[in-house]
């Protein structure tokens, strides 16, 4: 893993969160696909070290919150288990082809609103997840499929330009040191 | 021991981030006046630059959409023209009326002072980001510290209340808006002055949930601020009762509150700049007077100097 993969990363990451920043004054809100979300999915897909795509996904994380009227730390939080599901998902089950990436990504999208809305809820007081969260969830995951897509490939291409010999061989998860058992 | 030590490393430092997320949540919960401390120079910094950002992203957004909403406008303008004139001539006539009847029963003296009692020093700011998050509401606008915009400050439009700022740096603010899951304000309704708390549920409609069950409300009725919180003056427009919903075995009831601001389509806003006697009783409760805020002037963002606000105090005692 090298220094200059893990900063094109992050940027990528906040050049994804200040674009979202702009649409998000054009689409409506369930409908806005979480760009930066999906930078940190993209990484803890195709990104080669675990411990590495764990720095850049917290930072991003903290990010969105310093944008959003989240409490500090709550999409951090979020994407870092995001992050480490994406990362474990990955390294169990074959994640290459489009069908497999959408139905994960629809899938972690109504686990991470649920968890949002639960955080906020216990945190805050706030009312309880009813029906309309589920369809804003159900709307979300939606948008953040169709752009699951470009935004895996851009973390991809990342991956290909400063990769170098780490391309072709995803280091061994460091949870464990042998497929199928965590610690 | 190596082994061990790579065996567990990355689950330690999973938790280790865990935890410390954790306790960012818990550090960054808001008290229960609803209202966040000033952020940390880090994190001003990272607000400080993205407000320009943003605008400078969505000025080309704003632009085409500007177009499009300018031409579908001047499809209509003629005839609007014509009706809005004859709509002045109506509205001067019933309020050279209506000055005449105050002026005739003294009431005009009297609605002129109490004006000058309520009068918070308003800054006018532009909305430059909306929130990033579909699980949350709140809004960016290019006015901070610099200008006098603290944390708690109400954020209205000329339609109702907005929201109330919850962070800023030196050029900008972030304000939660009234739609927040987090968002909950003392409100009655204007009619029959029935109280209760407005809250946000992340939908475009406001809940309002009645204190006693029997509350006198019906659809249609004005919601305003009850000025019990603290952060609001009374009597801001909320907004209007648009269904009432049985709350099932609560002791409460509840109505859903269509608001009076379209919080969709926030361009322009004012941050009431003063939080009122309460307000400061509260934040600086242990602060030597002289160390508070005076007024602070709306044209430069600066506050006022000591002989300015003597000079302000002289004119406004005299007759």
């Amino acid at each position: 893993m090298n220094m200059k993969m893990a900063l094109a990363g992050i940027l990528l990451g906040i050049a994804a969160l200040i674009v979202q920043g702009a649409l998000a004054m054009t689409i409506p809100p369930p409908w806005c696909p979480d760009l930066a979300w999906l930078v940190v999915v993209g990484i803890g897909l195709r990104w080669p070290g675990f411990l590495s795509g764990l720095f850049i996904a917290v930072p991003l994380g903290y990010a969105m919150d310093l944008l959003s009227g989240s409490l500090m730390g709550q999409h951090a939080f979020m994407r870092l288990i995001s992050y480490v599901t994406a990362a474990i998902v990955s390294r169990q089950l074959d994640l290459s082809g489009h069908l497999p990436v959408g139905i994960f990504v629809f899938g972690m999208t109504i686990v991470y609103g649920l968890g949002i809305v639960a955080t906020v809820s216990f945190f805050v007081g706030s009312n309880a997840i009813g029906l309309d969260i589920m369809t804003s969830a159900v709307a979300h995951g939606i948008a953040n499929v169709v752009a699951a897509g470009p935004m895996i490939g851009l973390v991809d291409r990342v991956v290909l330009r400063f990769g170098d010999e780490e391309v072709g061989r995803r280091a061994p998860l460091s949870l464990h040191q042998s497929r199928g058992s965590i610690g | 021991m190596p082994d061990l030590l790579k065996r567990i490393g990355a689950p330690l430092v999973v938790a280790f981030l865990l935890i410390l997320t954790i306790i960012s949540m818990v550090s960054d919960r808001r008290p229960d006046d609803d209202v966040r401390a000033a952020l940390p120079w880090w994190q001003a910094v990272v607000l400080e630059v993205t407000a320009p950002i943003e605008r400078i992203i969505s000025a080309p957004i704003d632009g085409v959409k500007g177009f499009f909403t300018n031409y579908v406008d001047l499809l209509s303008v003629r005839s609007d023209n014509r009706r809005l004139r004859r709509r002045i001539a109506e509205i001067e006539a019933e309020n050279l009326q209506f000055r005449e009847a105050l002026v005739s029963s003294g009431h005009l003296a009297r609605v002129a002072s109490m004006r000058d009692e309520i009068e918070i020093p308003m800054l006018p700011a532009e909305v430059v980001g909306l929130d990033v998050a579909p699980w949350f509401r709140s809004v960016l606008v290019d006015r901070g510290t610099q200008h006098g915009v603290e944390p708690g400050h109400p954020v209205i439009t000329h339609k109702g209340v907005v929201g109330v700022v919850t962070a800023t740096s030196d050029h900008a603010a972030k304000a939660m808006l009234l739609l927040d899951r987090q968002s909950a304000i003392d409100a009655l309704v204007q009619r029959s002055r029935s109280r209760g708390v407005l809250r946000g549920v992340g939908r475009a409609r406001l809940e309002f949930e009645f204190v006693v069950r029997s509350a006198d409300v019906v659809v249609g009725d004005e919601v305003v601020t009850s000025g019990m919180g603290g952060v609001f003056p009374k009597g801001l427009q909320l907004g209007r009762v648009a269904e009432l919903r049985d709350a099932g075995g609560r002791l409460t009831r509840i109505a859903i509150i269509e608001p009076a601001v379209d919080l969709g389509r926030l361009e322009q806003v004012f941050v009431m700049l003063r939080r009122g006697p309460t307000m400061d009783l509260l934040y600086h409760a242990n602060r030597a007077e002289e160390d508070l805020p005076g007024p602070i002037s709306v044209s430069s963002g600066q506050p006022l100097a000591a002989t300015e606000v003597t000079e302000s105090a002289r004119v406004e005692d005299e007759p």
